[in-house]
């Protein structure tokens, strides 16, 4: 991991992991207001 | 082999729309499919309509030639996605349920009141000239593509590709359209998933590629491209900007419309996001892992349809490139259908009064595509420059125009109708100057300051609007 900078790994790995996990959130968070 | 694969698929699509017909009996069908397409349905057919064959070749090309930072589309699209899916959709659905609106205009004239019809004129001539020429410049690309995977000649390629389009949108409407972009995007997604993940291992993994491309020019591998100052600010935000223009896209703002209740909203919004997170980053890791397996390439575009020749069986190769042609193919029928609605319901039905009764509409719509699709295959077969200039500003000019009025309209009380004519004039008509004048090369991509402008028209037109009492 040490090829490139972490900002690298954070803008390839983490930010389109975010997006999936907020997405199951905003989700999980609906249906319990819902319930 | 590719020829069979790609053969069946053609005929798969002509099957969907022969299905789709049989429940295709009035406007409310033809236009919007009944508001009766389920969760999956609506959020994969309106990711895979809005990506055009732009994510398989051009963004797989530009990382390739520009590395890690080349990926910043990927969070502006995504961050595009997240405004339509929570801040649009739902409201829009539930809106247009509520008001009987069928297309993108009718919600607009419906909600804000267009007695001279001004808003619904303004509305279907921005529609008309961005997707008119959007239409033939995909065509273009599936006869362009057809000549490059099957070796058929241009022509013979835009009318085949066109014919199986007009075809099956022709028979099922929205319903077909929506089933077969359902298919084209299941597709897409797989394709965009198995290809980077097998060029990856080629290449020796995530972390071999980013220290093959770190030897190649460090640069490849920094978020900011080894850009700093003005031309770093212009890097990210011309590519983080392309996400403006989800909002204002009719072709996929009718999907949510279509959608059958609230609750499918909120798993399509899930399902959207993972789309286009698997998408967006399978073209980008394709293009950088490409780079470290097939460095030097002329024209990186095609790197996707190279690698999938060279490294997979035809049979897997043929559906790579039937992917391609989806991502194409998906976005004309859906532009083509919402170009005919404008024409038929929008200008025919409500300006002029005429094709009212349920069977007149329908027949209109069916006119409308075919009368569309041909002229669109004849300027495509043709290759009529002039009408390719407008496909330049098609997704900014729609982006512009009605991004800011949409997202204004279904979240405050402020905006007239007057409000909305100046919003997506200005959103336009500063599109296309800023365009025209050379700025979005020197500046900023056009799509943002005209999208900012737009806004601040809407509201500054609807205070007058509501001080004056009327404008005009």
């Amino acid at each position: 991991m040490e090829n490139a900078p972490l900002a690298t790994h954070v803008f390839l790995l983490a930010v389109p992991a975010a997006f999936v996990v907020g997405a199951l959130l905003v989700f999980v968070w609906g249906k319990r207001r819902e319930s | 082999m590719i020829a069979s694969v790609v053969a069946a698929y053609m005929a798969a699509l002509l099957v969907i729309g022969a299905l789709a017909a049989r429940l295709t009996r009035s406007p409310e069908d033809f236009f919007l499919a009944g508001r009766s397409i389920g969760s999956w349905v609506t959020a994969i057919s309106s990711t895979a309509s809005s990506e055009s064959g732009w994510v398989v070749l051009g963004a797989v090309g530009m990382t390739y030639a520009g590395g890690v930072s080349a990926l910043w589309y990927a969070p502006g699209c995504l961050a595009g996605y997240v405004v339509n899916l929570y801040l649009v959709a739902p409201r829009l659905r539930r809106e247009a349920a509520a008001r009987g609106s069928l297309t993108l205009p009718d919600f607009l004239c419906d909600r804000l009141g267009d007695p001279g019809h001004i808003l619904r004129l303004a509305s279907v001539l921005v529609i008309f000239v961005s997707l008119g020429g959007y239409v033939a410049a995909q065509l273009t690309a599936t006869g362009k593509a057809m000549e490059a995977i099957l070796g058929l000649p241009y022509g013979t390629g835009v009318v085949a590709g066109g014919v199986v389009i007009l075809v099956y949108t022709l028979l099922g409407g929205f319903r077909a359209v929506s089933w077969t972009d359902f298919v084209q995007g299941l597709i897409m997604v797989f394709a965009l998933v198995l290809m980077p993940l097998l060029v990856l291992r080629e290449a020796g993994g995530y972390s071999a590629v980013l220290a093959a491309l770190s030897e190649t020019d460090p640069n490849l591998t920094l978020v900011t491209g080894g850009k700093t100052g003005f031309a770093l600010f212009g890097l990210v935000t011309g590519l983080f900007g392309i996400g403006l223009g989800y909002p204002g896209q009719p072709h996929v703002l009718t999907r949510y419309m279509a959608a059958s209740g609230e609750e499918k909203i909120r798993q399509t919004q899930v399902i959207a996001l993972v789309w286009g997170v698997l998408v967006f980053y399978g073209a980008g890791f394709l293009g950088l892992a490409g780079r470290v397996v097939l460095p030097g390439l002329k024209d990186p575009e095609q790197l996707f349809p190279l690698l999938s020749r060279q490294m997979l069986h035809p049979l897997l190769a043929g559906v790579m490139l039937a992917a391609i042609l989806s991502a194409i193919m998906s976005t004309v029928s859906s532009q083509l259908l919402v170009a005919a609605s404008a024409v038929s319901r929008d200008l025919f039905e409500k300006v002029f009064g005429v094709a009212t009764t349920g069977r007149a509409s329908l027949l209109a719509g069916r006119a409308a595509v075919v009368v569309l699709g041909a002229a669109a295959m004849a300027v495509a077969v043709g290759e009529v420059r002039v009408v390719f200039w407008f496909v330049l500003f098609a997704w900014s000019g729609l982006g512009a125009a009605f991004g800011p009025v949409i997202l204004l309209s279904l979240w405050t009380r402020s905006v007239t109708r007057w409000g909305a004519v100046a919003g997506i004039a200005t959103g336009f008509l500063v599109t296309v100057l800023w365009k025209v004048a050379g700025l979005s090369d020197r500046i900023v991509y056009e799509l943002v300051p005209a999208f900012l402008l737009a806004g601040l028209a809407t509201l500054a037109a609807s205070a007058l609007d509501r001080r004056t009492g009327k404008l005009a």
